[in-house]
């Protein structure tokens, strides 16, 4: 049978029992997950999920039934079809990627995560993961994030240039390649 | 599929290990270079080292910047120049190792090393030819480091050489007394010289190996000390066998860096990654100390009861880290205390808790010697040899590599102050006990194991 694939998004209050309503709806219709990931923040929960179902199911029947499943978990659904979406033309030439890792602390102050990812995004490196808390009792935060980086672009002077302007209003910032990091972490053969 | 770093979990509490590389070394094979003419083997040795080594320096930064691992020293080793040298006369030797020297500074090199001289068996008429040559050769040289080796378990030790290079010790700082003797600084008599590498102060990596191969060091020193840091916020009451467990974890970080470092330096020269040295040892880098971190662990001062336990503890554990994490991994994890590099230990040594017996006793827990240590600069030649005899013997009995560069301060008593360079730094010159052993020494022969 031919599958057609969909992005999801799940946000509900966070209660026992959600994963397992979801799955169950997913498999009345005739569908399942393909990727998934799941976070939870304060009391909610939240998936996004490359799912796919039989080509012939209808994408309001999906979604009517996925709600209906939801609705006692208050949950909002979001369901797009990636053949719907406009995406920029791949390169003529496929752009190397180097990964790292930008952990960013300090004294909490607003506006620091616009700065860098604007910053990020001037130089086109692509931010793949997120993590950050704040520590309120001590006014301080962290965050950490993963950078798809296209090489040639100078990450050291990049460092430096975050350090230095944003040095003065109390955040350090640390970058790390990823197979450092890797390599530190896993006993794999290098 | 990727996984998600634990940074990304708990990015409040996550740090990362101050990750840096102490030493990358290229050893180059020069063997087919001996020449009668002398001419002809100092170009041919230049232009062999700039070939092979011209770039190590800019392969280094790159790579330390797209890492972002600091490579704090670039150093050279070239094959031994007693074997290139045969035929040549004393004045030959210091125009090759002013050769060697201008090499190493146009590679933008902080050392290089070649004149090295196995003699653990006996000296032949060049290898004493060399080793009497040395006190000009690191007179006139400021980047070349020289070693003789005089022990070794199967063999025994070499008595005459020993006796020799007591000598040789004092007239070395007695030619570079205008630097306060430094130029002994850069000559280690050595014990049990590993075969296979990595090369250790001033030997050759040994044979084997292809003709380029990149040797790394690493000090476990930032990671450990980290780490330990980490533990004890968590559980100050953290107990020995936990906080060995950490140690183990930083060594295991610091060398899988060194291998990543290596590979990529290697891959760049077209060279072979050879053994990876993870030590405990301060680095060129100021503040690093092993007396902080033996703080940390509860011992209060250096040298004091319970120094020599914390030792066996953090070498047992850095050997075990080592060697899981990387199959080039050395065989030995040493602690280096060169005192000269250590302030920590300089302040010991001021504070009184620790002597020359004390760093002498580490010895058999890890420690490599008695690595850089000042003395006084009218210290009797048999009394430098009979110290080197001790260390090659304790190497010799317990089959472990051993080195000792004793540096008699050109003008300096004990317990007076010395500032040597960068690289050196500041010491007090400690005391050493002048007996009558120097006739032991000057009875020459061989000391054989039984081993």
């Amino acid at each position: 049978m031919v599958k057609k694939q969909y992005v999801m998004t799940v946000m509900a209050t966070n209660r026992v029992g959600i994963l397992a309503a979801l799955a169950t709806a997913l498999d009345e219709l005739g569908g399942g997950f393909v990727d998934v990931s799941l976070a939870i923040m304060r009391q909610y929960f939240t998936i996004i999920a490359a799912v796919e179902f039989p080509e012939t199911r209808d994408t309001e029947v999906i979604v009517d039934h996925i709600r209906a499943v939801c609705r006692p978990f208050g949950g909002d659904l979001v369901l797009k079809d990636p053949a719907n979406e406009l995406l920029l033309d791949d390169p003529e030439v496929p752009v190397l990627i180097d990964n790292y890792l930008l952990r960013m602390s300090g004294k909490d102050s607003p506006g620091v995560l616009r700065r860098v990812s604007f910053r990020m995004a001037q130089e086109g490196i692509d931010i793949t993961d997120l993590y950050g808390e704040r520590d309120d009792a001590a006014g301080v935060f962290a965050s950490c994030l993963q950078l798809a980086v296209p090489r040639g672009i100078d990450v050291v002077r990049l460092h430096q240039e975050l350090n230095h302007s944003l040095g003065s209003q109390g955040i350090a910032f640390e970058l790390y390649r990823n197979d450092v990091l890797q390599a530190i972490s896993q006993p794999a053969p290098l | 599929m990727t996984t998600r770093h634990a940074a990304l979990a708990a990015p409040l509490t996550w740090s990362a290990p101050p990750l840096e590389v102490r030493t990358v070394t290229l050893g180059i094979n020069a063997g087919d270079l001996a020449n009668r003419n002398l001419h002809g083997l100092c170009e041919n040795l230049y232009q062999r080292i700039l070939e092979k080594a011209g770039a190590l320096s800019q392969v280094c930064s790159a790579v330390a910047a797209d890492l972002g691992v600091p490579i704090l020293q670039r150093r050279v080793t070239i094959s031994p120049i007693d074997r290139l040298s045969e035929g040549h006369s004393p004045d030959d030797l210091i125009n090759i190792a002013r050769t060697l020297d201008g090499a190493a500074s146009s590679a933008h090199l902080d050392q290089i090393s070649g004149f090295f001289v196995r003699a653990q068996h006996g000296m032949s008429k060049w290898s004493r030819q060399l080793i009497a040559a040395l006190p000009t050769v690191l007179a006139q040289t400021a980047r070349v480091h020289a070693a003789v080796e005089v022990a070794t378990s199967s063999a025994g030790i070499n008595m005459d050489a020993v006796d020799l290079l007591g000598k040789t010790i004092r007239d070395t700082s007695i030619a570079t007394a205008d630097r306060f003797g430094a130029g002994a600084a850069r000559l280690a008599v050595l014990g049990n010289v590993p075969d296979d590498g990595p090369p250790i102060a001033g030997a050759f990596a040994g044979d084997g190996w292809n003709d380029l191969v990149v040797f790394v060091s690493v000090s476990a020193m930032g990671p450990i000390r980290h780490a330990i840091e980490q533990r004890l916020q968590v559980d100050p009451q953290a107990d020995l066998a936990c906080l060995a467990g950490e140690i183990r974890s930083a060594s295991f970080q610091a060398t899988r860096v060194a291998e990543l470092v290596g590979r990529e330096i290697a891959t760049r020269l077209h060279a072979d990654l050879g053994k990876i040295d993870v030590s405990l040892a301060p680095t060129i880098r100021p503040g690093q100390t092993i007396a902080e971190l033996l703080k940390l662990l509860g011992v209060p001062a250096f040298g004091s009861p319970g120094t020599t336990a914390a030792l066996a503890l953090i070498s047992s554990a850095i050997r075990t880290g080592g060697q899981f994490a990387s199959t080039s991994s050395a065989s030995e994890a040493s602690i280096l205390l060169p005192v000269l590099r250590d302030a920590g230990l300089v302040s010991a040594t001021e504070a009184g808790s620790l002597a020359l017996e004390h760093l002498a006793s580490f010895s058999a827990v890890g420690g490599q010697g008695l690595d850089l240590i000042p003395i006084p600069g009218d210290t009797p030649a048999g009394a430098i040899s009979a110290v080197i005899a001790d260390q090659m013997a304790m190497a010799a009995i317990n089959g472990r590599t051993t080195v000792v560069r004793l540096v008699p301060v050109a003008g300096r008593s004990a317990g007076e102050r010395v500032t040597f360079d960068r690289d050196l730094g500041d010491a007090v010159v400690l005391a050493l006990p002048v007996s009558s052993s120097g006739k032991f020494v000057m009875r020459g022969g061989r000391i054989p194991t039984g081993l």
